[in-house]
This record gives C-alpha cells, structure tokens and sequence, in this order.
C-alpha cells in the first residue's frame, strides 16, 4: 500500500504538467482566502451555536447560561502576522483590509493598528475599495479628528473613484448636512459632492449620500410636503390632503 | 414606539392633530400588528398589491421609523427618526394654533 501510495505523485506528475499553470493565484491570495474561509466557517458554527441559545431560551422563556460569543481573536493575531509576512507590499492589503472591517468594529487592538498600517504604508492601495462604503463609519471607531485626517490623505492619495468620493463625504458631510442650503458654502460642497457621485456611479454611493443630499433639499424644513394618494389598510382610499387644517404626524412605520 | 404613538393619539384627540402612518409591511402582519397592539391610527399602505410606486420611494425614506411633522399648511416641520422630538415639534405646533397669542 505504502509503495502504491508513493507512486501516485509520479503517476500524477505528466497530467498536472498539462492543466493550466496554477501561478495565478499568489501565495499571499492562497493564504488569504484560507484564512478568510476558516474564519467564516467560525462564524458559521457561531451562528449555529446562537440559534440553539435562542431557540432554547425561547422554549424555556428565560435565558440560558453561556451564551455563544463570536471569539475572533486567532484570526486577528492570524491576519495581522499574514499583513506583516507581506509587509509593505500591496500582499499585505486584503489582510488589513479584513482587520479593519472585522477588527475595528469589535474594538480589537489589531483592528486600530491595521488602520494605522494602511495609512502610514498602502493610502494608494486600490485594495482600499473594500474599505470605501465603511469610511464614515471611522468616526464612530476613531475620533472624529483622527477620522478626518484620514480622509484627507485618502482624498489626495487614493487612485479609486469611489475611495475618493466616500473620503471626500466624510470631509464634507457635516457641511451638507447642517450648513443653510442657500449658502455659497454649502452650494460649493454640493457641486463638488455631485461632480464625484456621478463619475463614481455607484448604487450605494447614489442611495446614501446623492440621496442624502436630496433629501434634505426637497424635504427640508419650510418646503410644502408632496401630497399623498392612497389607500388604508382597509382598503378605503384617502389623501394626505384631507387633513388640511391639521398637525400631521406622517410615521412610516412597519411591525419588525 | 407604539405605546408612545399610541398615547399621543389620545392625548391630542380634539385638537387640530393627526397621527398618519405609512406602513411597510405586508398587509397581513401590519392588519395583524394593528389588532395585537391596539394601533389606533389610520395608515397608508405604502405599497398597496399591485401598484408599482411605493410612498416611502417618493418619500426617500431609508431608515425606518422616519417622521415628518408637518403643519396645517402641509410644511415641513421635522423630518427624522426621533419620535420624541417629532412629538416636541408636533405640539407645539398644535399649541401654537390653539394660543396663537402666544407666539413669541
């Protein structure tokens, strides 16, 4: 059995040689995905494990001892050695990007210094894409200084469209959101807002910030609201209109 | 929200106020949301079977509960997910025509 065993490599060996080169996955993205898989099959047995707690703390109405916790740590201290096996090198930026997305939110220490690796060493990584849709989010996890300083440099830096275009909402959100809509200062950081919206063209780009900034202009405090047609939950059609003369409460609400 | 949705309706039953709701749910669960939890406001369905545009579209809404306060005249007074402050704005809103010499 043994010696069959040790001849299967050579008898493998001229098969392999006509398959397609295998070079197009790099030891750095083998190693990434490897690590990404794992971490996702730990979550996955986390999820399990929370279902049961659930389902049996609703059949028994009280909450059972030891509920699940979702325990990255391995895979922090994992995906940071990874970053620094290829450190400096754009290798280096999906394990980064990972920890900051996974790391940061969870206030894990290696979260923060992944952040502080990318911004020292990969601002121009265009594996910062991953990370666009998430800088406004920096201001929870960072302070709001340190977050904006971030952006700056990203804003500069960055080669991506849609880098450059969430980067530059972090800059000027707190003016779209609160300065006058007829102001010169508000207007300017419209038009340059809406000149990267609409060359980023992206879904999520447009339905959060292009969306935003609609919104506060057409349903800005002081502007006579739409007028609404339908019907109730009965079935019975009514308007808006009809409670002219009246304070009106409009809740767009649903039972979840 | 609804216990607090619920008391307000009360609270300004004869005065110029009305609480409207767009609800989002399939009809079923919002019939049956209404009846569980003794709802006891009118509401839209804000996207009836069959019909293409849904209110909350229109509206731009993307995060629920959102809240407009408008005045009689149908201006925008609040528009945001805090009911507390929508309730704020809402009756001093009704204050102000009750009192209207009031006003500072």
């Amino acid at each position: 059995m043994k010696a069959l065993l040790l001849l299967l490599p050579c008898l493998a060996t001229p098969q392999q040689a006509q398959e397609p080169p295998k070079s197009e996955v790099s030891p750095a993205q083998a190693r990434y995905d490897r690590l990404v898989q794992e971490a996702s099959e730990t979550y996955q047995a986390w999820v399990k494990e929370i279902r049961a707690w659930s389902k049996e703390a609703e059949e028994t109405g009280e909450r059972p001892p030891n509920q699940p916790v979702l325990d990255y740590s391995p895979f922090y201290k994992r995906f940071l050695s990874a970053a620094d096996d290829f450190a400096e090198t754009e290798d280096a930026v999906p394990f980064l990007v990972w920890l900051v997305k996974n790391g940061l939110p969870r206030r894990a220490p290696e979260g923060s210094l992944a952040l502080e690796r990318i911004e020292q060493n990969h601002l121009a990584s265009p594996g910062l894409v991953e990370l666009a849709s998430m800088l406004p989010n920096l201001v929870y996890y960072l302070d709001k200084e340190k977050a904006t300083q971030l952006a700056a440099k990203l804003e500069q830096a960055t080669p991506s469209i849609k880098v450059k275009t969430w980067a530059t909402y972090v800059l000027l959100g707190d003016t779209l959101r609160d300065e006058p809509i007829q102001s010169a200062k508000y207007q300017e950081a419209r038009k340059a807002m809406m000149a990267l919206i609409e060359k980023a063209n992206d879904r999520s780009i447009n339905r959060s910030i292009r969306d935003e900034i609609l919104v506060r202009e057409e349903f800005a405090v002081g502007k006579v609201a739409p007028d609404i047609e339908g019907i109730d939950l009965d079935g019975v059609a009514f308007k808006l209109s009809d409670y002219h003369g009246k304070v009106v409460f409009l809740d767009f609400w649903g039972d979840w | 929200m609804y216990p607090h949705e619920r008391s307000l309706v009360i609270e300004m039953k004869d005065k110029p106020f009305a609480l409207i709701g767009v609800n989002s749910d399939p009809l079923e669960n919002a019939l049956k949301a209404v009846k569980e939890n003794e709802l006891n406001w009118r509401s839209f369905q804000n996207q009836p079977e069959g019909s293409k545009k849904a209110i909350a579209d229109d509206w731009k809404v993307r995060g629920w509960p959102t809240i407009v306060v408008l005045d009689a005249e149908r201006k925008i007074r609040y528009r945001g997910h805090n009911g507390e402050k929508a309730t704020e704005v809402a009756k001093e809103l009704v204050e102000g025509m009750l009192h209207p010499a009031d006003k500072p």
